[in-house]
């Protein structure tokens, strides 16, 4: 039912390298993270870069080679927008120079948000809202991370990644299936900016109610109770086993998180993917980034079968199947 | 799981040269920080198929401390 037509991304020019954060926090063994965490630099947005700008970049470079008067829908996803309104997605389209006959909007997701947002292109285009959809996931979360606070500073990056959705009829028409739990919307997040005033701190929170606050053994075990059932889950929905599926791409959030993940679920090393050592968590554009590098180095090819999940903020997630 | 092997296992699992007691204090350890939390987690949930509520890390100071959480019925060789 839908293809991946095309795929790029976009990070942004600073960099923060393992050692950078040695030198600022010298406890902090800069192989130590590249072994655990699997991340050895990160890219950062600067002051005056927001999630708009970087998917400028990614959305124009996406164009190359392909007519841009195609796009009928643009899908924004990020939980950084510029503005509390208008919507990105419309400012995007003047932007770019797309045509003003196109629906636009925002979608505030994280982790599980490029599986969310195939979900949203699918349902466009098996309505027939939509034939060629512009998936953009776009994140800023350094941005809210305190200077101080090296957990995050080590885990997170900043990208945008622009994903067009077509309509085809010779690849398969897979389920999805989604999740919601908001029981574990405590454990990342970002208090102060919003409407809500009300609220109190995790007492585990060192730094200002506007910085982001993550707690990594409730999300891990979020993750280990829940994905398992989901890759199991997805599989059944369409019928397919762990052999029918040539590569799982997970939301990359930490190579040690992931490689438990694996261990758990017994997917096969050769099938599962793992890269975020150059660009860190870049919440939702994660899954794109990585096919877009399976793709480069060769490994993804037309035809193949994926199977991706994403997890994490919300709390929320996500899991589908795709013909490449 | 015999109280020994789950010394030797936990020991491995946290990358620690020094050979781990009931009363060894896990913030004592060479490597440990917040990493090592998420591996004590995975080591629970693999080795007992049990997930450890995070809160009660705080109070968590000693191995014996962390196989009371994991509950004493699951070791021999008390």
């Amino acid at each position: 039912m839908i293809r991946i037509s095309k795929i790029e991304y976009y990070l942004p020019e600073l960099v923060l390298t393992n050692t950078d954060l040695e030198k600022e926090f010298p406890e902090w063994s800069s192989e130590r993270i590249r072994e655990k965490v699997g991340i050895v630099q990160r890219h950062i947005s600067s002051e005056n870069e927001t999630v708009l700008d970087l998917a400028i970049q990614s959305s124009e470079k996406v164009f190359e080679n392909y007519d841009k008067n195609k796009i009928d829908f643009i899908l924004f996803c990020t939980q950084s927008p510029d503005y509390f309104f208008p919507t990105t997605a419309c400012i995007l389209q003047d932007k770019l120079g797309l045509r003003k006959n196109i629906g636009a909007t925002d979608f505030n997701l994280g982790c599980s948000g490029f599986v969310y947002g195939l979900a949203f292109a699918k349902g466009l285009i098996a309505s027939g809202i939509g034939n060629s959809i512009l998936l953009i996931t776009s994140e800023t979360y350094t941005k809210h991370i305190h200077p101080k606070d090296k957990g995050n500073r080590c885990i997170f990056g900043d990208a945008s990644a622009s994903v067009i959705i077509e309509k085809d009829t010779n690849v398969g028409d897979y389920k999805f299936c989604l999740g919601t739990d908001g029981s574990g919307a405590e454990n990342l997040i970002v208090k102060k900016g919003g409407f809500r005033t009300d609220f109190t701190l995790n007492p585990n929170h060192e730094f200002d109610p506007e910085n982001l606050y993550m707690n990594g053994p409730e999300i891990f075990n979020f993750t280990i109770e829940k994905i398992p059932g989901l890759i199991k889950e997805i599989m059944d929905e369409n019928g397919l086993t762990m052999d029918d599926i040539d590569y799982f791409v997970f939301h990359q959030a930490n190579s040690f998180m992931l490689n438990y993940l694996r261990r758990k679920t017994k997917i096969p090393t050769e099938k599962f993917y793992i890269d975020m050592e150059t660009t860190g968590n870049t919440v939702s554009a994660t899954i794109p980034i990585a096919l877009k590098n399976m793709l480069d180095k060769g490994l993804l090819k037309r035809g193949n079968k994926i199977l991706l999940a994403g997890f994490g903020v919300g709390y929320s997630w996500g899991a589908t199947i795709m013909d490449f | 799981m015999k109280t020994s092997v789950f010394l030797e296992k936990l020991q491995e699992e946290l990358e620690e040269k020094q050979m781990l007691n009931r009363d060894t204090k896990l913030k004592d350890l060479e490597n440990y920080d917040s990493i090592s939390l998420l591996s004590v987690i995975a080591f629970v949930d693999e080795n007992f198929n049990q997930q450890i509520d995070p809160d009660q890390f705080k109070n968590m100071e000693t191995v014996s401390d962390l196989m009371n959480i994991i509950g004493l019925e699951n070791f021999e060789d008390e």
